[in-house]
């Protein structure tokens, strides 16, 4: 290698040379020429005393810090905006996700519980009691009238006669499969919301007694006819033949006997026609005698 | 990565605000120096460094430990302050005001002294970075680089980082950075010659 090929590549090298960055065989070449260059001596020590100035500049703190709390809460305001109050909220007003979790299970919870029958909502027994043994009996007749529109009294609603399902069902194709869709996310337990012809319709477990369970079918004034015969033909093609319907009046009770082993079938039948799940634990509740008779007032 | 760092990291992950709040607290001054070093601005160094922390909190999980922490969070303000100068130059911005204010400031007239700076002790000719009026020449000539070339010089010759630190930090090969270094410097000297002649 020439002197002055030499010359050239080791002004290249001065800057690793001076970090201690080449490698030893390298480094003593270059110290070997700087022996014999002065201008790169030179070089190499004008470079020295540039980054040794530059060293100096650590020790500055050319951009004195705010108050670290006061740093700190800018950045924290930036990610509390740029993440919508996620991070880094006011704790006086945040409110963690979890305890908003816990407060509304709690409240649902209590919903649920008074709103069981017994609590709140009326139990209904006095047309059950009329229908006694699995055996509807009474002398209503049958099929929709045109008055009243009140559950009866206890004792008050005249048992059905045995036999006037017919009257009362009309043709055996009611129209229990007319659409009659769930209403997406209103489901609790024991009452179902339904979306009929003419608008929603709750379908739930009313009250249940020792031995008897009321069935409520509400719907409005518009879907009554369609909502009891589709009702009368599931029943009908259940098989339950001791169904019977009492003369109500319009909005009157259906009494119907339908014994305990009976019950859970007719649930599902109910659940298939209007497409949801009715939830019939109690019926099978240990706590409580499964029913023998039930009810289905159409309000 | 040291052992604390390591456990803040992890908390970090954890999205532990308390974990963040000391990692702003032990790194908050060095990005800010390290910030105005690269923009010469105080008011655009507190913004970008703040940047920094919020980027650090979001892109958290991103940081896969293969470097030292500290060199994760600096790669992160040498991009923010990249992309800031290239907003800034768009928009016509002059970073010289400032760092002229406070060369002026550092130069004597604040009754800072000159212990603070020029730790060289060298014999001639480096006596001629000696003195304090050459410090406001340097930050001036520092201002007046290329942002890649003040990078480097800043990263090097004032955070003192080795060149692994500056390649992970720059994601450039080591050769380069060490023939990009050695440009800048004679690029810096030549600005400072220009200065004290």
């Amino acid at each position: 290698m020439s002197t002055a090929m030499l010359h050239e590549e080791a002004k290249e090298l001065l800057s690793a040379y001076l970090d201690g960055e080449l490698e030893q065989e390298r480094r003593a070449a270059l110290e070997a020429h700087l022996g014999e260059d002065p201008e790169c001596a030179g070089e190499l020590e004008r470079l020295r005393a540039l980054v040794g100035a530059l060293r100096g500049l650590a020790v500055e703190r050319p951009a004195a810090a705010p108050a670290p709390e006061e740093f700190l809460g800018g950045v924290q305001a930036k990610i509390r905006r740029r993440t919508h109050g996620r991070f880094f909220s006011d704790k006086r007003l945040r409110v963690p996700w979890e305890v908003v979790l816990v407060v509304v299970g709690v409240v649902l919870a209590g919903m649920y519980v008074l709103l069981q029958p017994g609590y709140l909502l009326p139990e209904h027994k006095g047309p059950l009691s009329a229908v006694p043994g699995g055996s509807a009996t009474g002398g209503g007749k049958a099929g929709p009238g045109g008055g009243g529109t009140t559950i009866p009294a206890p004792g008050a609603m005249p048992s059905p006669p045995e036999g006037s399902l017919d009257r009362a069902a009309g043709s055996p194709a009611a129209p229990g499969s007319r659409a009659l869709a769930p209403v997406p996310g209103v489901a609790p337990a024991s009452s179902t919301v339904l979306v009929g012809p003419a608008g929603p319709v709750a379908v739930h477990i009313d009250s249940y007694t020792d031995r008897t369970y009321t069935i409520r079918i509400d719907v409005p004034d518009a879907d009554v006819e369609t909502t009891r015969g589709a009702v009368i033909a599931q029943l009908r093609a259940a098989g339950d033949t001791r169904l019977t319907v009492a003369d109500a009046a319009g909005k009157a009770p259906l009494p119907f006997a339908v014994p305990a082993e009976r019950f859970k079938a007719l649930a599902d039948q109910l659940a298939r026609t209007y497409k949801v799940s009715i939830d019939s634990t109690p019926v099978t509740s240990a706590s409580r005698p499964a029913a023998t008779t039930g009810t289905i007032l159409v309000e | 990565m040291s052992d604390t760092d390591e456990r803040l990291v992890s908390r970090l992950r954890a999205r532990d605000t308390q974990a963040f709040r000391e990692v702003v607290l032990r790194y908050q001054q060095k990005v800010l120096n390290l910030v105005y070093r690269l923009l010469g601005n105080r008011e655009e160094a507190r913004d970008i460094a703040q940047e920094v922390f919020v980027t650090v909190f979001k892109s958290i999980d991103s940081f896969r430990g293969e470097s030292k922490f500290s060199t994760w969070l600096y790669r992160i303000a040498a991009n923010h302050c990249k992309n800031r100068i290239k907003y800034l130059s768009r928009r016509d911005f002059h970073r010289a005001t400032p760092l002229d204010d406070e060369a002026d400031r550092l130069s004597g007239e604040s009754g800072d002294g000159p212990a603070l700076f020029l730790q060289a002790t060298v014999e001639r000719p480096d006596k001629m970075y000696e003195g304090m009026q050459i410090q406001g020449a340097l930050r001036r000539a520092l201002g007046e680089l290329d942002e890649e070339h003040r990078t480097l010089v800043i990263l090097r010759d004032v955070e003192n980082l080795s060149y692994q630190e500056i390649c992970e930090i720059t994601k450039l090969p080591e050769g380069t950075v060490k023939s990009r270094l050695h440009r800048a410097r004679l690029a810096l000297k030549e600005k400072i010659d220009k200065y004290t002649k």
